[in-house]
């Protein structure tokens, strides 16, 4: 029995090898990290700049990584950036022998870097499944660029219990957001949600918010409040 | 058993939604949980399940949860557009995101230009039963159906102890479809012959899990040509005619999707090598995860319970698991209590 947990072991490790050494399965980019920011001063890093560098003959279509807590999840390169989520994106491109420098965001506020950890990033090419080696970077204190010009979105997030989820949420830069029996903003946010059903009105529950709802989608203006509910009014 | 069934009773938590009528049942559910450790009464195990099952009902009733998986929109979506007419999988299905939006957390990481999973990668009477009954009453219902079905069989443990391995978050939020899945490969380890075979077929026809089955099945009757016949051409037939109208080569590819579907890989297989950065190609996991599966299929031996098991080795080499091995261990469990002549060692014969 153990003789043959061991041949077949052998052969998976053996079959392993073989594919990776004969596929050369890795993308011919460098990635660096350049730079960090913590949009919406929310004390984490969730804007990471790279600088990609491609060394091969053809284009690459970079699709980002980050190792998460054990589990990778997709980041938001910033020129696929939308006020819905990417459901059909064009790839940004590096050309052969060229290098960009690229944002990606985190693709919810559930995501984010605590300071001073090393990134894993790994790059994907969008259009053949072909991966890059992992890239982790140095564990040096980088200073992270705290609101630069720019915000960022989200494409979701579970805030509480009595706020429905699957909200997209603009953040202005400055911002903070915090959660206590609601969604506090302190600074400015605008949510908003596709509304189902044959929903008519809606009155949302906060303090300093003015909403409207146009064409079944629900927006929410937050400037320093909170929005603790919303209840639907069916006709 | 005491486990199992406070983590059955916990699965009412995974809803997310809460009212004092909701909590007063879950807590007359944890109290009973408490009173079955204290002594076995079969009246306790069936209060348990009742409250839960009541408890559960009114916030599945009463409140309007959301897709809790991109699985869940993917099913929601295709059911709409298979009762509109439309088929599934030639449609893009993006829209799902925007006719039942998800938290991003649960969204699956794909590597093409598509943020979001837009394929469907399972069998038509997934979204076929979706499109007559929506998910969560569906996983709810046949939750309780495979309590009544255990309790018939004077085996009501068992259903604490499947709700221990497997958990109850599918089984409670439509969240996925796995609890049918299993459920129907339950009421196959009861049954002999091709009916069993048909079965497994049926449980593949909402989730692939149980096709993985049926090879070893067939190795239990080679030799036997008229019943190796009939349990090849049932479970085929079972299997195809739900799908019958959608049958293409693109039906075919999606399907495979777990193998196929170029989505990040996952869970706790050994393409964590890839993760941590050895330059391992997505191919050499699904080779790798093939060529496991026919050396367990050629090292199996005939007529023994390993086969409930042995499928769930295979997804330690694949690329992506979410803990899908778990099915298999809890039917192998199963097996033991349910199979008619079961009981006593490893080797049996149909």
């Amino acid at each position: 029995m153990s003789l043959k947990v061991v041949i077949i072991i052998s052969i998976i490790v053996l079959e392993i090898l073989t594919i990776s050494l004969l596929w050369k399965p890795t993308l011919p980019l460098k990635v660096e990290i350049v730079r960090v920011y913590d949009v919406g001063n929310v004390g984490y890093w969730n804007v990471v700049c790279l600088n990609v560098t491609n060394y091969g003959n053809s284009p690459v279509y970079p699709v980002f990584l980050l190792n998460m807590f054990g589990s990778e999840k997709r980041w938001v390169v910033s020129s696929q950036i939308v006020t819905s989520p990417p459901f059909n994106s064009t790839l940004p491109v590096i050309p052969p022998h060229s290098w960009r420098l690229i944002n990606i965001s985190a693709p919810s506020p559930l995501y984010f870097i605590p300071p001073s950890t090393r990134i894993y990033v790994q790059v994907y090419s969008g259009y053949n499944f072909v991966n890059s080696p992992v890239y982790v970077t140095p564990n040096i204190t980088r200073p992270p660029i705290v609101n630069p010009n720019f915000s960022i979105v989200y494409y979701s997030g579970k805030y509480n219990e009595t706020v429905p989820w699957g909200w997209y949420v603009e953040l202005v830069p400055g911002t903070k957001l915090s959660y206590n029996n609601g969604v506090i903003v302190n600074g400015t946010a605008i949510f908003y949600q596709p509304v189902l059903g044959n929903i008519r009105n809606v009155t949302v529950v906060g303090y300093n918010i003015s909403y409207i709802l146009v064409d079944h989608v629900l927006y929410i203006y937050v400037h320093n409040g909170y929005v603790r509910g919303i209840v639907e009014n069916e006709p | 058993m005491f486990l199992g069934a406070l983590t059955f009773v916990n699965g009412v938590l995974t809803l997310g939604v809460a009212s004092l009528v909701i909590y007063l049942f879950y807590l007359l559910g944890v109290a009973f949980v408490f009173l079955y450790l204290i002594k076995e009464d079969r009246r306790f195990a069936d209060l348990i399940v009742f409250f839960t099952f009541v408890a559960t009902f009114i916030a599945v009733s009463v409140y309007r949860l959301p897709s809790q998986t991109d699985e869940e929109s993917l099913i929601l979506y295709a059911a709409y557009l298979f009762s509109h007419g439309a088929n599934p999988y030639v449609e893009d299905l993006i829209n799902a995101y925007r006719m039942f939006p998800i938290a991003e957390p649960v969204v699956t990481a794909t590597l093409s230009p598509i943020y979001y999973v837009n394929v469907f990668g399972y069998p038509a009477l997934s979204f076929e039963i979706a499109s007559v009954v929506y998910p969560q009453i569906a996983t709810l219902t046949t939750t309780f159906l495979l309590y009544l079905f255990l309790r018939w069989k004077n085996k009501e443990k068992l259903f604490f102890i499947i709700m221990l391995i497997i958990g109850s978050f599918s089984a409670f939020t439509g969240a996925s479809f796995d609890i049918i899945s299993l459920a129907i490969v339950i009421v196959a380890l009861t049954m002999q012959g091709w009916i069993r075979s048909a079965l497994m077929a049926l449980s593949g026809d909402i989730k692939q899990f149980a096709l993985l089955y049926l090879p070893f099945i067939w190795k239990d009757y080679w030799g036997q040509w008229k019943e190796l016949a009939k349990n090849v051409t049932a479970p085929l037939a079972v299997f195809l005619i739900p799908n019958l109208p959608f049958i293409s080569l693109k039906w075919a590819y999606e399907v495979l999707g777990p193998l196929t579907q170029p989505i990040a890989n996952q869970g706790i297989s050994i393409s964590l090598l890839s993760m941590v950065g050895l330059p391992i190609p997505n191919i050499a996991y699904t080779v790798a995860f093939l060529t496991l599966y026919t050396a367990l299929l050629i090292l199996y031996k005939p007529n023994t319970r390993w086969k409930w098991i042995l499928p769930a080795f295979i997804w330690l080499v694949s690329w992506r698991d979410l803990n899908y091995f778990l099915f298999y261990i809890t039917v192998w469990v199963s097996s033991y209590e349910l199979e008619r002549n079961g009981n006593s060692d490893d080797d049996y014969h149909n």
